[in-house]
């Protein structure tokens, strides 16, 4: 019975809670089992911890402190808020300054995600910034080169 | 990548998903047709007629567009893009289920499109490679199951990877009953049903759990396009979504249709349900070749965006303008 329960711990160690548990356990509101979960799994931990320091970034509304770079800690910020979103389908109203930006997002990867966007920038970054935040995810889909054109576009039309 | 005039094959690329639906319109209608005209005369021809011509040149058609579609997008990802390995996957995919539909449905069918069809040992070199040609399935399935899981781990790093619903725990369970059952009552079975085990159906029966693996990582990934929005990026992952999904239902289908398990409506069904599931398979790089097409030639704004239409996919470059 004791080897058959360490067997399950070990295989249920490898299931992995979804990013909103994490962003729970991050801010003191998870599910015991997610508590156990991390105490079993280092990868796990590491994505919590990343995603409270990100956090407690984002409360202090600072940018540039600490090894991190600046735009590392504006994209991990939008993805915790990206991932604690809860997956509707409600509209958000647009902050008309970012509008190029949400369509290119909306283009490329759809409503939602746009929606999100302006909602986690809360409308106080500049286009540009929110431009090179989203770069990452750009290239992650579409390539460096890709993602590179299409900033310069963008940088480009702001001109 | 440098954004200049607008490579000629990518133009013709932005309009292959269109081209592909009124391709499998056009392939019902002849199905329909088919159908309708052996339901009246009870002659077998008129469906080997549509099977053997109009669905052997789809499908290999198709399968050939899918091949090109996705070398040219692993190729306009530079060494070091994360998502590069999963598009070379689906190149080797791609080349496989090329192989496996000239090798199955084109060199192995008794049609005069097949040139072994003319040799004097041609019916012996038809069925060797029908029989070669099922070997690709399995091969086809297994570098699609690693693209998609590079894509997975993508999703997932970069945190838009959705978790599965309860629809979504049906619908696996259904093919996991199945896949179980199929290995219990022909793996397993101390006397094989299908005749004695030789190597090729060792690898064709890695098919089916295959096939529980890509249709999890399928949902994964339309989920988390759901959660996304459907942008264009998005339209290519559900394409391979919604070829797994006929995949499936066809293979299914097949099954059910061997134990007289469904009524003949949905038997008749599952023989054509392959074709859309070869026009998705077709569809997924062109989606993604248009992504990157208008990422590095613009067209992805202000008045651009709403002259390409890019709600509806119905829309013109600058360049015609």
């Amino acid at each position: 019975m004791g080897g058959l329960l360490k067997f399950l711990r070990i295989r249920t160690a490898r299931i992995h809670p979804p990013m909103e548990d994490l962003v729970g356990w991050a801010d003191g509101t998870a599910h015991p089992g997610t508590d156990r979960h991390l105490e079993r799994c280092a990868v796990c931990r590491a994505h919590a911890l990343r995603i409270r320091y990100a956090s407690q970034k984002a409360r202090d509304d600072e940018i540039g402190a600490g090894e991190l770079s600046a735009l590392t800690i504006a994209f991990e910020r939008l993805q915790t808020r990206m991932r604690a979103w809860p997956g509707t389908r409600q509209r958000h109203a647009r902050n008309p300054v970012h509008a190029r930006v949400t369509r290119t997002i909306e283009f490329y990867f759809g409503r939602v995600a746009a929606s999100r966007l302006v909602n986690a920038s809360g409308g106080k970054e500049p286009e540009r910034h929110l431009v090179l935040v989203m770069k990452p995810m750009f290239s992650a889909f579409l390539g460096a080169a890709a993602a590179d054109a299409l900033v310069k576009q963008i940088a480009g039309a702001e001109c | 990548m440098r954004a200049g005039p607008i490579p000629k094959a990518w133009i013709h690329a932005e309009s292959v998903p269109r081209w592909i639906l009124r391709g499998i319109l056009l392939l019902f209608l002849l199905a329909l047709t088919s159908f309708a005209a052996w339901w009246r005369t009870g002659d077998w021809r008129w469906m080997r007629a549509f099977f053997d011509y109009p669905g052997v040149l789809f499908f290999v058609g198709c399968s050939l567009l899918g091949l090109r579609l996705s070398y040219l997008c692993w190729r306009q990802f530079a060494p070091g893009d994360a998502i590069r390995p999963a598009w070379l996957l689906i190149v080797l995919f791609a080349s496989s289920q090329l192989a496996g539909g000239v090798l199955a449905h084109l060199l192995g069918s008794e049609s005069y499109l097949n040139p072994l069809y003319y040799l004097p040992s041609g019916p012996a070199l038809i069925r060797g490679a029908s029989s070669v040609g099922r070997l690709f399935s399995p091969i086809s399935m297994l570098f699609l199951a690693a693209g998609l899981f590079r894509v997975v781990r993508i999703c997932r790093k970069n945190g838009v990877l959705a978790g599965l619903k309860t629809f979504d725990f049906l619908l696996l369970g259904i093919v996991t009953v199945y896949t179980t059952h199929y290995l219990t009552a022909v793996v397993f079975s101390s006397q094989h049903p299908e005749g004695p085990v030789t190597a090729g159906k060792i690898v064709t029966w890695m098919s089916d759990p295959l096939l529980c693996v890509l249709l999890l990582q399928a949902i994964l990934i339309r989920r988390s396009a759901a959660n996304m929005g459907w942008g264009l990026i998005a339209r290519c992952w559900v394409a391979f979504t919604a070829a797994i999904f006929f995949t499936s239902v066809g293979d299914i289908g097949l099954w059910a249709s061997a134990r007289s398990a469904i009524p003949f409506g949905l038997q008749a069904a599952s023989w054509y349900v392959w074709y859309p599931a070869t026009a998705c398979f077709a569809a997924a790089p062109a989606y993604q070749l248009q992504a990157m097409l208008r990422a590095t030639h613009g067209a992805v704004y202000d008045e651009d965006l709403d002259t390409v239409g890019y709600q509806t996919g119905r829309g013109v470059w600058p360049s015609h303008r």
